[in-house]
């Protein structure tokens, strides 16, 4: 009988996707600087072989933790025996190696979905050439760097298990994947970036072709920082949901850029502006994700979540400097076809709102960035070590995010090219009022805090923008058909998807901002210490321990207290606050206890240690209002997205078809 | 209601080992018998580092140091002190580091100011653009008459088509003047 193992099955995968992603690089470009077509199409084809040779690596590797074969290196040291499916599934990227490796994967899986059903233009051969340069890093990564397929002379019979904080929480088997899905989307746009700069062709044509995968990524990347923040919540046991820690903050960056570069997209779709603009910042996000990748996965900057330090922070770091030198030596050769010749005809006007948007995104990137490596930047400099936390980049984020919201109110109402003074005069009046009584509400409900009323005041400015939005979209076209409000609603935002989708996602952003107004500004935080039986009160509650508990399930031993709530005498729920404690590992993780309720959460967690011998146990009680709502906004952005992307209707296809067809000729 | 995991197993040693594990990260016995903490303390706390964890505040973590300091901001606070004595009590102790504010002075001034100057170069820069994009489009075109007569001609073939809608490069289609 011939034993395969697993470990060598998988480096053979690896080995073969680099060698054939190597080629494909070369091939491709090759092909495209010749026009060679058969070299071009080998290089598509080879897109599908890299994928399934990476495959057949992450299915491996996935056998290999299912079936506990503590021969492969990373299953003996992130996997356990006695851990669930789930968490053995999970710990495929539950460390470094392994994340590395889906990573590659995911790429190699967008690169042969982008050969095979990209249109045949002038830039696909140079974008594939670009995608599997990128895919080659990572791959290389994989193979030398960070090789999760090493195989142990003298496997150990069990392994530690993946980290504590991970396998307490099943959103871990979502959150990364979410967020590898956006970084790799927004490789997509990038590789086409490059391609049309080489091919001369800096026009709309890249971003038309990319639309989609550009909207995809940035749709999954908001999903994944949304969904991260609902993990911490749950996880991290102080209530909160963002703490400006440098993971976080090395998420949100190229969110940021991204966030930017889809609307300035749109200035140059209609006016033909801006085109080194959309170049560097396309440029600019990629970059962010691989110098965050540095960033957080060398131990040059130490996070709460950073679960995976290992060797391949400086192969990042080269990797960046690279791609960015590179791209803006590019950009720099082809500054003649790139610079604008661009016309405005008025400041107040569509892409004036674009424009505005982009500087303060840009501006809010720079922040973020500034504030997460000043700290390292002071040490290196003078020895100093110096904190920068989540103060600071609340006072400085703050400000420019009003500003962002006070502009997505007006921005969509702005028509192209010239606002009429007598219709924006009427439409701001509106919103000013909305925002008015919004922020009088806010205020009479004794809301004093500066950046909470600003913000209340902007959901009603913006509310009111989407009501005047609809109503102008909707109530001429009734009066003239003469059916019915709905019914036009109904066909507007069939027809409208994109216009309509992107309403949407403005309205999650509303909800999540809402959502953090109450959590953040008004959240009540409490160490209460409980004596078992005697009711304790709490923000309206009745607090109750009954009894400790333990439990044993899935390799996981809980310990926590029973707390009956009691609203108005009333009981509505028993909470079950608990420490967790996996397998061997001396890191106990106090896991809170949630009643979610939409006005506000209540949050218990575990502040001390139960022990059957004192009378009572310490409980930190949390009151977070609204919060809720930012994963609900978060969940409405990500549709809103999805949305915009879906298949257009029937109804419009036929224009649509003839449209792009134009487009592509001109 | 109350046994809400059904397949919790009550293991009466087990019970013993695993309260063991979790004493280990038991806090400071002090702890044990005061408990109760206001919620002015978790606000003053979400100001300060806790020294041994990485990057959370004395608010956020649940180590024992960090519980500590919880303590004693409960102890200044029921002794009377202000928020500012509290945190001036542990700029004292640990330095400028351990609060996360940096300070407005000195070398921490750099990254307050940084990012207001990039936004306000951002804004300038915009401003220079925006005005040079205004002169470029207000200043005529020469047009060729030969250009002139073609795009007539397309306008007039173009009247016969429906004329509410018309549409970008994208398929999208907009309402005129929406």
């Amino acid at each position: 009988m011939f034993d395969l193992s697993l470990g060598i099955l998988g480096s053979a995968g690896v080995a073969l996707a680099l060698t054939l992603s190597v080629y494909a690089a070369i091939a491709g470009a090759i092909g495209a600087h010749r026009r060679d077509a058969r070299l071009q199409t080998s290089a598509r084809l080879t897109s599908i072989a890299v994928f399934l040779a990476l495959t057949t690596a992450v299915v491996a590797m996935m056998a290999a933790l299912l079936t506990d074969d503590f021969s492969v290196k990373y299953v003996a040291e992130h996997s356990r025996i006695a851990s669930p499916t789930w968490v053995k599934v999970v710990t495929l990227w539950a460390a470094l190696e392994g994340s590395v490796l889906l990573w590659a994967w995911l790429l190699t899986g967008y690169t042969a979905v982008l050969a095979v059903t990209t249109p045949n233009t002038v830039l696909r051969p140079w974008a594939i050439s670009i995608m599997h340069t990128v895919q080659v890093f990572f791959l290389g990564v994989v193979a030398f760097a960070a090789n999760p397929f090493i195989v142990l002379a003298n496997p150990p019979l069990d392994g530690p298990g993946a980290n504590p904080l991970l396998q307490n929480h099943w959103m871990m088997a979502v959150h990364p994947v979410l967020m590898y899905l956006g970084f790799v989307g927004l490789t997509v746009p990038f590789a086409f970036a490059m391609a049309a700069l080489i091919t001369r062709r800096p026009g709309t044509e890249w971003m038309r072709l990319t639309r989609r995968w550009t909207l995809t990524g940035w749709g999954f990347l908001t999903a994944a920082i949304v969904s991260g923040g609902w993990w911490s919540y749950e996880v991290l046991g102080w209530g909160g949901f963002w703490a400006w820690d440098p993971v976080e903050n090395v998420s949100i960056m190229p969110w940021l850029t991204a966030t930017a570069f889809i609307h300035s997209v749109q200035v140059q779709e209609r006016r033909r502006m801006l085109k080194a603009w959309n170049l560097l910042l396309i440029v600019l996000t990629f970059s962010l994700t691989l110098l965050g990748t540095f960033l957080i996965r060398s131990g040059v900057i130490s996070s709460v979540h950073a679960f995976g330090d290992g060797p391949v922070g400086p192969y990042f770091l080269a990797f960046f400097v690279i791609v960015a030198l590179a791209s803006l030596t590019l950009v720099a050769l082809r500054w003649d076809q790139v610079r604008d010749r661009s016309e405005l005809d008025a400041a107040v006007s569509r892409e004036g709102a674009f424009l505005g948007v982009n500087v303060l995104f840009l501006a809010l990137a720079f922040a973020v960035l500034l504030g997460t490596i000043f700290p390292l930047l002071v040490e290196a400099a003078t020895g100093a070590r110096v904190t920068v936390g989540a103060p600071f980049f609340d006072q400085v984020s703050l400000p420019l995010w009003m500003l962002v919201f006070a502009l997505m109110g007006v921005g969509p109402l702005l028509p192209w090219r010239r606002a009429e003074t007598q219709t924006l005069k009427r439409n701001l009046a509106w919103m000013l009022a909305a925002a008015g009584v919004a922020a009088g509400i806010a205020l009479a409900l004794g809301m004093r805090k500066v950046y909470p009323t600003i913000t209340i005041g902007l959901a009603g400015w913006n509310l009111a923008s989407f009501a005047l939005l609809l109503a102008g979209a909707i109530v001429p076209r009734a009066r003239i058909t003469g059916r019915s409000l709905a019914s036009v609603f109904r066909a507007y935002a069939f027809e409208h998807k994109r216009r309509f989708g992107s309403m949407v996602v403005h309205l999650g952003a509303v909800i999540v901002a809402l959502g953090i107004v109450g959590a953040s500004g008004y959240r009540v935080d409490q160490q209460l210490r409980l004596e078992y039986g005697a009711p304790a009160a709490f923000q309206g509650y009745e607090l109750v321990a009954i009894e400790p508990f333990a439990v044993r399930e899935g390799g996981r031993v809980s310990v926590g207290v029973y707390i009956d709530v009691f609203v108005d005498g009333r009981q509505v729920t028993t909470l079950s606050p608990r420490i967790n404690t996996f397998g061997d590992q001396q890191q106990p993780v106090p896991t809170a206890s949630v009643r979610y309720t939409p006005g506000h959460d209540l949050y218990l967690s575990l502040a001390g240690s139960v022990s059957p011998d004192t009378d009572f146990v310490v409980i930190r009680a949390v009151q977070s209002p609204l919060v809720t709502w930012i994963w609900i906004g978060g969940v409405i952005m990500a549709l809103g997205t999805a949305y915009t992307l879906s298949p257009v209707g029937a109804r419009a296809r036929s224009t649509v078809r003839s449209d792009s067809a134009a487009g592509a000729e001109a | 209601m109350r046994r809400r995991v059904p397949s919790a197993r009550r293991l009466g040693p087990l019970v013993i080992v695993a309260m063991a594990i979790a004493a280990l990260s038991a806090p400071h016995a002090m702890l044990a018998q005061e408990g109760a903490l206001d919620r002015r303390v978790f606000e003053i706390a979400n100001e300060l580092r806790c020294p041994t964890c990485v990057s959370e505040s004395v608010g956020q973590s649940s180590s024992p140091i960090a519980r500590e300091m919880r303590i004693i901001i409960q102890e200044q606070l029921e002794g009377g002190a202000t928020r500012t004595e509290i945190l001036a009590f542990f700029q004292e102790r640990y330095g400028d580091w351990i609060l996360l504010e940096p300070p407005k002075r000195g070398l921490h001034l750099l990254v307050w100011v940084l990012p207001v100057a990039a936004a306000m170069v951002g804004v300038v820069v915009l401003g220079v653009l925006v005005r040079r994009w205004q002169a470029a489009g207000a200043t005529p075109v020469a047009a060729d008459p030969a250009d002139l007569a073609r795009v007539r001609a397309a306008l007039e073939r173009t009247d016969e088509r429906p004329s509410h809608v018309d549409a970008d490069a994208f398929g999208e289609r907009h309402e005129r003047g929406a």
